[in-house]
């Protein structure tokens, strides 16, 4: 047997009434609609844009603060992998350079330069120039009485000794190159220092009379002889001259031509 | 009154998802509800909203598509409950 709920007369009356009425405000939105689609639609899609908007700015927050945390995790591992990377290029320069200073230093003791470079008693100059008729035999430098030069300081590039400053003027003076023609000074040739007479050849060469052909000498550095502490050339080989006497030619390593700096040295 | 906390706790979460979620979502939750609340007049809402929300108020070239939907599905469920209980 089914139970069926009694239903009098009046509830049903009711529903009719109230599904009609239903109908009929559905009708009327539809037939509103139709005519006219933004009297019915632009309000209700005005408010879901303001209430979607407020639904996603509230759920956003949230996730925005999220990820900015999350950013500022990454943001902090990548300042601590800067950090050591920057740690180590100081350390990787702070090394590099202290080899090249240790590099320089070598160079320098290799040049000569630093002998006489930490003395008190020299100066670097700059070569400004020749004077006229005199194309190799002398040279300008940047220095004169202003700058301490006094005649016959020496002048020096590496541990090569060049030439005697000859004029002083206040700001620059004239260096006499060793070795021009007519110059006779006295060498001492090879480890032996033996004592020889030297007769300019041309700028800072020397030619002299030798005692025998033995070519061992070759190579071997000279020295002036008033100026034992720096050298001067280097022993070419061994030659005979038309009258059969053995004589040998040293020139210094250094280029005239090409001088751009000397050292002068206070006598 | 824990009849109507719970109409009203259904109302808020259709509220949102007629706004949030797709219109096949909401309509399913529409018809879930209905079947488990008495009069539930607030599907004829849901229609309306994702008549103008979502399509502008015309699905194709049928004005109101899911309002005229929503009323039938209302009626449809009346009677099957009716019949049912």
């Amino acid at each position: 047997m089914h139970y069926r709920p009694r239903v009098n007369s009046r509830s049903q009356n009711f529903s009719f009434i109230k599904n009609a009425i239903i109908v009929f405000a559905v009708g009327l939105v539809v037939a509103v609609g139709t005519f006219d689609k933004g009297f019915v639609v632009g309000p209700i899609q005005n408010f879901g844009l303001a209430f979607s908007a407020v639904i996603t700015s509230a759920v956003s927050k949230p996730f925005n603060l999220f990820s900015s945390l999350l950013e500022g995790e990454k943001l902090a591992a990548n300042n601590r992998v800067l950090n050591d990377q920057y740690n180590s290029l100081v350390s990787y320069c702070a090394a590099e350079v202290e080899s090249l200073n240790a590099r320089l230093s070598e160079m320098e003791i290799g040049m000569g330069r630093n002998e006489f470079a930490s003395s008190s008693n020299s100066k670097a100059a700059y070569v400004i120039g020749k004077p006229p008729f005199a194309p190799y035999g002398k040279i300008i430098i940047d220095l004169g009485k202003a700058s301490g030069i006094e005649q016959n300081d020496l002048a020096v590039v590496g541990r090569f000794l060049i030439g005697k400053v000859e004029d002083v003027f206040d700001k620059h003076s004239t260096v006499r190159i060793f070795g021009q023609k007519g110059d006779k000074d006295l060498f001492q040739v090879g480890e032996k220092r033996i004592v020889q007479k030297g007769e300019g050849k041309g700028s800072l060469s020397y030619v002299g009379e030798y005692l025998d052909a033995d070519q061992s000498i070759v190579g071997e550095m000279t020295r002036l002889n008033d100026y034992p502490e720096y050298l001067f050339g280097k022993v070419m080989p061994v030659e005979t001259n038309a009258g059969n006497k053995y004589e040998i030619f040293w020139s210094s390593p250094v280029n005239v031509f090409e001088l751009a700096e000397v050292t002068i040295i206070k006598k | 009154m824990k009849s109507v906390i719970i109409r009203l706790g259904l109302d808020a979460i259709l509220f949102l998802a007629v706004f949030m979620l797709p219109w096949w979502v909401s309509i399913s939750l529409a018809i879930i509800f209905s079947m488990l609340v008495v009069n539930y007049l607030e599907i004829l809402f849901v229609g309306l909203v994702i008549d103008s929300v979502q399509f502008g108020g015309q699905v194709g070239s049928v004005p109101f598509f899911f309002l005229i939907f929503c009323t039938v599905l209302y009626f449809a469920v009346l009677s099957v409950k009716k019949r049912i209980f």
